[in-house]
């Protein structure tokens, strides 16, 4: 009896094991785009940059379709006439996908050269709250582009005007409507707007930078409009695999000072945690006359940091030191949360700029954090 | 002590136990396979939406042709427009497998989208270098299908040519039958360089869809397009469920017929067990325990079997869901554990049901017993009155509640009522084939039978039962066929019907058909939706064509007076059913020219689609495209014939190849071959309910067999020659299946005349004229179920023969 009884058990086992194998739902697995594998890789096709050339305004206010990664990107601080205070992004990047050569030639009114992505954002400092739309668009049908007078997606748009730009995006739950008027000349960073960031021939990238605009126009939250006035930075940028092996992430400061000075850093971080020795900077002084600041002529130093919903710690208050400008500065931000949790994770948040000594209030600017979530996760693994 | 009791009793009788097992199984396996079948029908319609875009998103369709690009960009550069993501379905064919090929954006919006689903990963896998066929990310159900390998290359047919395309693995599980690709590509690699067919939007973009969306597109929530599948396949699905609830109760009689006769061969132990001081409740126990054990096991395989079976089944309604809803079903079902929970719990139910009658009879042996009571006869208590009743409440029921389900359920009760009457009628039957038998040893075989009334009534009733169900359903198949041929037959007036590829025929090649010189007149038609979805057909007919309607409701020459002078529509059996339609009703359509009224004039036979149509006069349509048409039919000049016709078209268009033509006949026999693959299906379960008979009828006959063993020794010890003993009970066997085979033919005709006058009609709209039943199935069912019965009655002939009769005669 025994020996029938184990055999039953066994049928019914195995056959019990097979309808619960058979009613378990597969797995499903996502997760955010990791920016910084999409900056340091690249097809061949792509054009490198390997070194400085002229650059001609306006044409190269437009798309460079040869180059892998490129950005325009606006970042600012911004006031209404009772004081009230937000902050703003709004970031078109493009994603080549091929080179003319390289691509296959497709039969179809979607085929195109490149994915654009606008990242639109309005932090509401008063009441801590980071407003963001992400958008994407294929670069066919006449969704995205940019020539030398407009970048848009969609209905999202940047014109080029006289004395600037003018922003127009709405998100519906939030607007922006700017004009941007440069007060300083353009900067161009590393060597003529060759900014070298690794060892190898073509981790660089062609950088220049507005790093003061005039902000005149309206803020919409929640059907709600202030009049606003404030300071804005633009930062254009585009390459082929600009960031070299081993590179983690970034940490990045547009810093707008009181006296009429701008500082720019930035520290590429490697997967030690050390900044890597392509880290660089710039001092633009009042009348635009610019130093660039090498590896080794500032420092950064994390502060304290914030831990998002996924218990990734991110430096979101730093203390920056550029002994040659004398400056040694306590950055803070204005509210923790300025995290951008959609395709593309990172941190990019106003902040407050004061003497790291006294506290006492030196200007304003931008923080951009990147790196952070895809590090944690190499970490878990 | 009892396990052991019952495991001793059941290892000396493996046959008997494996019958009751195998009954419980194959009920419960079909009712397992329908059930996963329905969920399939019901979830899978359009889960590959649900996969790209999650549970909350919307659809946006086109009510016309489709979307096109500029349409898409306008829609998108509109402000707050939310992230659409452009869709193309592209119909496939591997060999006879349909596939889709959805192409979508997948690297702008659908990032957004599809943030939560099993294809965000993918996206970057989906981009074409160039080198090699365009990727396509295909799902693990869907590579076993094809046979094939993440990595392989595949060669699809779609509507513009062959393409190859390089397989991706994907994780995606809905999107069973359906290939990913990017939509660039995919309309590259199908030559279909503009086609839109759909645009998906975030659940959240309701209210702008609702406020900004142009009055030519559709939005619906993926919740909403669940619920008209549900509607759409609810006859489908009430009528496989019918059948598998037919199927379990005629596994169930199995069960029961086993049981009651192996409780037959118990009743001296159980006597031996009563004496030697065992309770009745330690006996009950015992029993119970035992269809437990036995109702959990049969269930158990069962639901292995069932989820095969869906399998095998969803292959067969593959194509007919295709051609019918216009939708892909999954490659395999998706069974929960909570499905498979409640379905053990039904069938283990329903096992623990029937052996409680069996229980209370074992209860009612005295102690002591040790020989087996001669069976009283049977007495007369099923009265007509008991029979009756359950008949009368179907039919009230199936006559006052217009709905499927009271069809159902009254045809369950009639079924019910009858099963009551059978073994009444059945042994009458015997008797009377006893008399024509005459006094020999067959008759006096057959006469013996009565002695095991009670034993063999539930066993008779339940083969009868099944028996009759497989051939109704067969009947109403192949009448329901008949119909369609002749309604096809006498549609189809025109000697040739021409239409274009991809297009509808323009206002200059509609002229030029009708003035070829071997045309004599021409029929026009063509279909459009409505905005509320309503199927609208504008013919210009000829007079031959008009003998092609057959007028269920509304006089034919009225009809086509009012018809011709705009006064009015007719509309189709399956939308007059479904909106309660009737001659002289007013029915409001929502035309390009804004919305108009018209009489309905009649309602005329169709079978093209269950959610109907209306037909109008084309003259009644206006607009800029209201003169392009979808077909022409080609009426040949007194005198003339096919061959001139083509030669004609061949002369005048026949280099642009643009046109086709196909003639009646063959769309008669493509119309057939439809029908046959949509009720494959009904085949399939008419089979496995044929099946489960076949297998009650063996376990019946087999039990009996066994248990009139001692009385065949002792024939034999009286002097019959095991010769003799052989036809004694070949003539029984056969004498039983030919009465339960003979009682099914009037019930198989009962069930085929409810399936086709009133179920058919309820599920889908159509009804079929109530002509003599085809007795196709009788001729197959009858001589299968004798060829059965007389060999279930030589196994347990043989092995009386073989055994010395003493032997025989000693065992329990």
């Amino acid at each position: 009896m025994r020996r029938d009884l184990l055999i039953v058990m066994l049928l019914v086992a195995l056959a019990a094991t097979w309808l619960v194998l058979r009613s378990d739902p597969p797995e499903v697995v996502s997760g955010p785009l990791d920016t910084t594998a999409l900056l340091a890789e690249a097809p061949e096709a792509f054009e490198r940059i390997t070194g400085p050339r002229p650059l001609d305004f306006p044409a190269d206010h437009a798309a460079h379709p040869g180059y892998r990664s490129e950005w325009w990107y606006f970042t600012g601080n911004l006031f209404d006439r009772d004081g009230r205070r937000f902050g703003m992004q709004f970031t078109l990047f493009r994603f080549g996908l091929g080179t003319e050569a390289s691509r296959p030639s497709l039969d179809s009114v979607f085929a195109a050269d490149a994915v654009w992505m606008a990242h639109l954002a309005v932090s509401d400092i008063e009441n801590r709250r980071f407003l963001n739309r992400e958008r994407f668009a294929r670069g066919a049908l006449g969704l995205a582009g940019a020539t030398a007078d407009r970048w848009w997606l969609r209905d999202w748009t940047v014109t080029r005007t006289e004395a600037g730009w003018r922003l127009n995006a709405d998100a519906g739950e939030f607007a922006l409507d700017l004009a941007l008027d440069a007060v300083k000349p353009v900067v161009l960073q590393g060597d003529r707007g060759y900014s070298q960031k690794g060892p190898a021939a073509g981790n660089a990238s062609r950088y220049y930078t507005y790093s003061r605009l005039a902000a005149d126009g309206r803020v919409r939250i929640d059907g709600r409009a202030y009049a606003v006035e404030g300071t804005a930075w633009l930062d254009r940028e585009w390459g082929s695999s600009q960031l070299g092996p081993g590179i983690e992430g970034w940490d990045w400061f547009a810093l707008q000072l009181d006296d009429g000075r701008d500082l720019m850093l930035y520290r590429l971080r490697t997967e030690a945690g050390e900044a890597s020795p392509f880290s660089a900077g710039a001092l633009v002084q009042s009348d635009g006359a610019t130093t660039i600041l090498g590896r080794d002529e500032f420092s950064l130093e994390p502060v304290r940091r914030w831990r998002d919903p996924d218990g990734v710690d991110w430096p979101v208050a730093w203390r920056a030191r550029v002994p040659s400008a004398g400056l040694d500065l306590s950055i803070v931000p204005t509210f923790d949360d300025q995290q951008w949790r959609t395709g593309v994770r990172y941190w990019e948040g106003a902040i407050d700029v004061r003497a790291s000594d006294s506290e006492i209030p030196l200007g304003r600017g931008y923080l951009e954090l990147s790196g952070y979530s895809a590090a944690s996760a190499r970490g878990r693994r | 002590m009892r396990a052991r009791l019952s495991h001793g009793f059941f290892r000396r009788h493996p046959g008997q136990w494996l019958l009751a097992l195998v009954g419980i199984a194959a009920g419960m396996a079909v009712v397992t396979g329908v059930a996963l079948l329905r969920g399939a029908l019901v979830d899978s319609l359009d889960a590959a939406a649900d996969e790209l875009a999650g549970r909350d998103s919307i659809v946006v369709r086109p009510l016309g042709e489709s979307i096109s690009p500029e349409r898409f960009a306008e829609l998108a550069r509109l402000p707050g427009a939310p992230d659409w993501v452009p869709v193309v379905r592209i119909p496939v064919r591997v060999g006879d497998v349909q596939l889709e090929v959805i192409g979508l954006d997948g690297f702008s919006a659908v990032r957004d989208v599809t943030a939560d689903s099993a294809l965000a990963g993918d996206a970057d896998r989906l981009e074409w270098t160039g080198d090699g066929p365009p990727p396509a990310a295909i799902g693990r159900e869907t590579a076993a299908l094809l046979g094939v390998e993440p990595g392989e290359t595949l060669t699809l047919e779609g509507p513009n040519g062959p393409a190859d395309l390089a397989l991706v693995g994907t994780r995606g599980a809905g999107l069973d039958r359906r290939l990913v690709m990017d939509i660039a590509v995919a309309q590259h690699a199908f030559d279909l360089p503009t086609a839109i067919s759909e645009l998906l939007a975030p659940g959240s973009a309701a209210a702008w869809i609702e406020r900004n969306l142009p009055a030519d597109l559709q939005a619906r929530t993926l919740d909403q397009q669940r619920a008209s599948a549900r509607e759409l396949t609810a006859g489908l699905r009430a009528n496989l469920t019918a059948m598998s609830l037919l199927a379990l109760a005629t596994g169930l009689f199995v069960v029961y017929s086993v049981l009651s006769f192996l409780m037959v061969q118990r009743r001296r132990s159980f006597g031996v067990l009563r004496a030697i001081g065992l309770t009745p409740g330690d006996l009950a126990r015992m029993l119970a325990q035992e269809g437990l054990v036995l109702g959990a096991l049969g269930t158990l395989a069962g639901l292995v079997v069932g989820t095969l079976l869906a399998d095998l089944l969803l292959a067969l309604i593959a194509d007919p869901v295709r051609s019918i809803y216009g939708q892909l079903a999954l490659a395999r079902t998706a069974p929960s554990l909570g499905l498979y929970g409640t379905l053990f719990g039904l069938g283990v139910l329903a096992a623990t049901a029937v052996t409680l009658p069996v229980v209370r009879e074992a209860l009612r042996v005295p102690p002591g017993r040790l020989v087996r009571a001669a069976e009283a006869p049977a007495p007369d208590r099923v009265g007509w009155a008991l029979a009756g009743l359950p008949v009368a409440l179907g039919l009230a029921w199936l006559a006052l509640d217009p709905g499927l389900i009271a069809a159902l359920g009254g045809l369950f009760l009639v079924l019910a009522g009858l099963a009551t009457l059978i073994p009444r009628t059945g042994f009458g039957l015997l008797a009377v084939l006893a008399r024509l038998a005459g006094g020999g040893l067959t008759g006096r075989a057959i006469r013996l039978l009565g002695g095991s009334r009670r034993r063999l009534a539930p066993a008779l009733s339940a083969l009868s039962l099944a028996l009759a169900l497989a051939m109704g359903m067969g009947m109403m198949i192949l009448g329901f066929r008949a119909s369609v041929d002749d309604w096809v037959q006498r549609l189809l007036q025109a000697d040739l019907y021409v239409s274009a590829t991809e297009r509808r025929l323009t206002v200059d090649e509609v002229d030029r058909l009708a003035a070829l010189d071997a045309v004599a007149a021409i029929s026009t038609v063509s279909v459009q939706r409505l905005a509320d979805q309503t199927r609208l057909t504008a013919y210009r007919l000829p007079d031959a064509a008009w003998s092609g309607f057959e007028w269920l409701a509304g006089d034919p020459e009225r009809v086509r007076a009012g018809f011709v002078a705009g006064r009015g529509v007719a509309v189709s059996e399956p939308l007059a059913r479904a909106r309660g339609l009737a001659p002289g009703d007013l029915l409001e359509l929502p035309l390009a020219g804004g919305p108009r009224r018209f009489e309905v004039l009649g309602v005329f036979r169709d079978y093209s689609s269950d959610a109907g149509f209306v037909a109008i006069d084309a003259d009644q349509l206006t607009g800029p495209d209201a003169r392009e048409v979808d077909s022409v039919g080609l009426y040949a000049t007194p005198g003339g014939d096919r061959a001139a016709l083509e030669a004609d078209l061949r002369a005048a268009f026949g280099a642009a190849g643009e046109l086709q033509w196909i003639g009646p006949a063959e769309i008669r026999d493509q119309s057939l071959s439809v029908f046959d693959r949509t009720f494959r299906i009904s085949w399939a379960m008419a089979v496995l309910v044929g099946g489960i008979a076949l297998v009650a009828l063996v376990s019946a006959l087999l039990a009996h067999g066994f248990e009139r063993a001692r009385e065949y020794a002792t024939l034999r010890a009286l002097g019959l020659s095991p010769a003799a003993l052989f036809r004694l009970v070949v003539a029984q066997t056969l004498a039983l299946t030919l009465a339960a085979a003979l009682l099914a033919v009037p019930i198989a005709v009962v069930v085929h005349y409810a399936l086709a006058l009133f179920i058919q009609p309820r599920a889908f709209g159509w009804s079929v004229p109530a002509g003599l039943p085809p007795l196709g199935p009788v001729v197959v069912v009858v001589p299968l179920a004798l060829l059965l019965g007389a060999l279930a009655g030589l196994i347990p002939a043989a092995r009386i023969g073989r055994r010395a009769p003493v032997s025989a005669l000693r065992a329990g």
